[in-house]
């Protein structure tokens, strides 16, 4: 065996164990998922061939419609300003506070990311309360009158993607803060001698350096945001009426609460799908920026 | 090298046979003895006496030896409860007997996973039974109701009440409103009535909705299973529950509260619709208690969780023994006392809870109703929830309410 056949082989080797785990738990799931939707199963009897039925119910349910929408709406509302806000902590922290103090708030910041779904629903239910919530409590202080925080349909979902906020910055800006910190302080040297100021160090080389972090932070709060479950089953099981209602929720409810496993399967190909023209999409974005460079 | 390869072998082997040894379910131990699975959810109270795997197994050591077999015991906690049994069904994996409620019904008679247990049962033993007809469902005896309370109540602050110049708990729906509007005049600081329309889940329509339409003469379905919220009786309740909201006897916040109960603690409600053994929380107000009566029924919610023996059972013989021993009287008379304070569901028992609801267990029986069993059962609750939400934020009309959750449930659920 040639030395390139021997080093092919562990490599094989090596990847194996990773390979045959994702096989059985996410490559073979999706393609079962994809056959369930062309059938009606209810898990006990054997799943019969419908075709597109499926497909054709789920585009007249009124869930699914209001479930999609508020699901883009999360990502739409969720992606930027995590994004944003975990960039500008971190460039903040790495800049001005690269000492204990800095440390600490980056710890205090990564706690909510840790803090599980249940806890930290249950604590923000508290916070929102439309009655002595602590959030009222403040806008009454300053004379503003008590906002129905999770009773109302404009404010649900807000208050739902204000949470997830909260919960992942943390776990954004640990990342961006490790790329900021691997940028050569040189470059920034060079550009100060040259005259640049700091907003100019800052939009010439320290954003277009963490570009690819920045595609990474993108498409997982992408994805993260599509699967948007838990806080808003937690803090508003999907209402007032529908307007919290999410993809994933219509989801569990077909599966788990109707036994339509088929329907559930055909919705989670459409989530599927709506992730995958977005990714699409978010890549050649990308990519058009890298080629313009 | 021998050595290494003998002792990963025996490892190898030691590691099967403890799988394999694992894949036993019912049927016969090792020991020869008939094996049984018993499901049953958590009951007991955190600072509780003892725990309900503690009372199971305690209970069970005298059933193993008095029928030469083996109960496996296992509790299964609320959260996620449905989807345990849909699993444990799915690999059969499912229990010999098991508790289900009445939600969840429908779907495990659809698939053929429920025995029909009337054949198990003496004539005498059934007459025992209070409630043996709650588990008569679809024309089969499925089930065999084992917890049978937490009716919902009206409760009121008597203290605030009589603040307001009311001085008796109201009874009927203009009652309630009279009252409502008294503590509105009299004591404006305190809401009239809480209800939890914020509630994430849909089970508050056991206590603020439910009641009211069966007072109004509704029923939820026909017997060929057809949803009939959508009538006039349907329209009068829900209207009634509206004109609350519209007339300001239920606060704004009631559309965000997800806990009535907390607020008639803290005195800042006068009246909650809740469970018995919620209302035996509130320990530092005086309260009292009714059913509320409306325009042609007097019905309230009631709690009918059964037992079920599963298909899949061996020794269905024995299944049925043990169902019949844990609804003793000596077995449920000690569970109500040390896990779980409930009425009796046996005639030769008796009520030995909290004096105040002596007369309700006594004399209320045929005021309580339980949830019919039908089609897509939780999700038609769901949508129904979600678009009386929508009705109390002032986004829906009453007639849409019942119009679009009859038009969905036909579209979508049946």
């Amino acid at each position: 065996m040639s030395r390139k056949t021997k080093e092919a082989v562990q490599g094989v080797i090596y990847i194996l164990p990773s390979f045959v785990l994702i096989l059985i738990f996410c490559i073979v799931p999706i393609f079962m998922s994809g056959f369930f939707s062309f059938t009606d199963y209810n898990i006990m009897n054997a799943p019969e061939f419908v075709g597109l039925d499926n497909y054709k119910k789920m585009f007249q349910d009124s869930y699914v419609r209001d479930a999609a929408k508020n699901t883009l709406l999360y990502v739409v509302m969720t992606v930027p300003v995590q994004t944003l806000l975990a960039l500008t902590l971190a460039a903040f922290l790495a800049e001005k506070m690269r000492n204990k103090t800095g440390g600490f708030l980056r710890s205090v910041m990564f706690i909510p990311v840790i803090a599980s779904a249940v806890t930290a629903g249950t604590i923000w239910r508290i916070i929102l309360n439309t009655d002595g919530g602590f959030l009222n409590n403040i806008l009454n202080f300053f004379h503003i009158s008590s906002v129905n925080w999770l009773g109302s349909t404009q404010t649900s979902l807000l208050s739902i993607c204000i949470v997830a906020v909260w919960k992942n910055v943390g776990y954004f800006l640990v990342i961006y803060y490790a790329g900021i910190m691997g940028i050569q302080k040189e470059l920034y040297e060079a550009a100060k001698v040259d005259g640049a100021t700091s907003i100019q160090q800052f939009t010439k080389i320290t954003l277009p350096i963490l570009k690819p972090i920045t595609y990474l932070v993108v498409t997982l709060g992408i994805i993260w945001s599509f699967q948007v479950f838990d806080l808003a089953y937690l803090m508003t099981g999907g209402g007032p009426g529908h307007s919290s209602v999410t993809l994933v929720m219509g989801i569990y409810n077909a599966a788990f609460k109707q036994y339509k496993m088929g329907y559930a399967c055909a919705m989670a190909m459409f989530l599927l799908i709506m992730i995958i023209i977005i990714n699409v999409i978010e890549d050649l974005f990308f990519k058009e920026k890298r080629e313009a460079k | 090298m021998m050595k290494k390869k003998v002792t990963m072998c025996l490892l190898a082997a030691t590691m099967l046979m403890g799988m394999l040894s694992g894949c036993g379910k019912s049927g016969s131990s090792a020991s020869g003895k008939e094996k049984l699975t018993f499901w049953f959810p958590t009951f007991a109270a955190a600072d509780g006496e003892v725990t309900d795997e503690e009372f199971w197994n305690e209970k069970m050591d005298v059933f193993e030896e008095e029928n030469n077999c083996e109960v496996k015991v296992e509790i299964i906690p609320w959260d996620n409860y449905e989807e345990k049994y849909l699993t444990g069904v799915n690999s059969n994996d499912s229990p010999d007997v098991g508790y289900l409620y009445m939600e969840m019904f429908y779907d495990y008679i659809d698939m053929g996973a429920l025995s029909d247990i009337d054949k198990y049962f003496t004539d005498e033993e059934k007459d025992n039974y209070l409630y043996y007809d709650l588990g008569n469902i679809q024309g089969k005896q499925y089930a065999l109701p084992v917890i049978v309370g937490n009716p919902r109540i009206l409760t009121a602050n008597m203290d605030i009440l009589k603040q307001a110049g009311i001085e008796r708990v109201p009874a009927t729906w203009d009652e309630l409103k009279e009252a409502c509007q008294a503590v509105k005049k009299n004591v404006p600081d305190v809401a009239p009535l809480m209800e939890d329309w914020g509630n994430s889940h849909y089970g508050s329509l056991n206590s603020i909705y439910w009641p009211i339409f069966w007072g109004a003469g509704g029923e939820i379905v026909d017997e060929e299973g057809n949803l009939t919220i959508d009538t006039e009786a349907g329209l009068e309740a829900t209207k009634y529950i509206y004109s609350l909201k519209e007339e300001g006897l239920l606060p704004d916040s009631s559309t965000s509260n997800d806990d009535a109960l907390e607020p008639f603690k803290n005195g800042e409600a006068a009246m909650i619709f809740n469970a018995s053994s919620n209302a035996l929380q509130v320990t530092d107000i005086n309260w009292d208690y009714s059913i509320l009566s409306g325009p042609e029924n007097t019905k309230t919610f009631v709690a009918s969780d059964s037992l079920v023996m599963f298909k899949k059972c061996e020794n269905k013989e024995l299944a049925a023994k043990l169902m019949k021993y844990v609804t003793s009287k000596d077995v449920m008379s000690d569970f109500h006392t040390r896990v779980s304070e409930q009425p009796p569901i046996t005639s030769d028992d008796t009520y030995t809870g909290d004096e105040r609801f002596s007369d309700l267990f006594t004399n209320h029986g045929d005021e309580f109703q339980s949830l019919p069993v039908f089609k897509g059962a939780s999700s038609l609750y769901d949508t129904l929830f979600k678009n009386l939400q929508s009705m109390m934020l002032g986004e829906l009309t009453p007639e849409e309410v019942l119009k679009n959750t009859t038009d969905y449930y036909n579209t979508n659920l049946k």
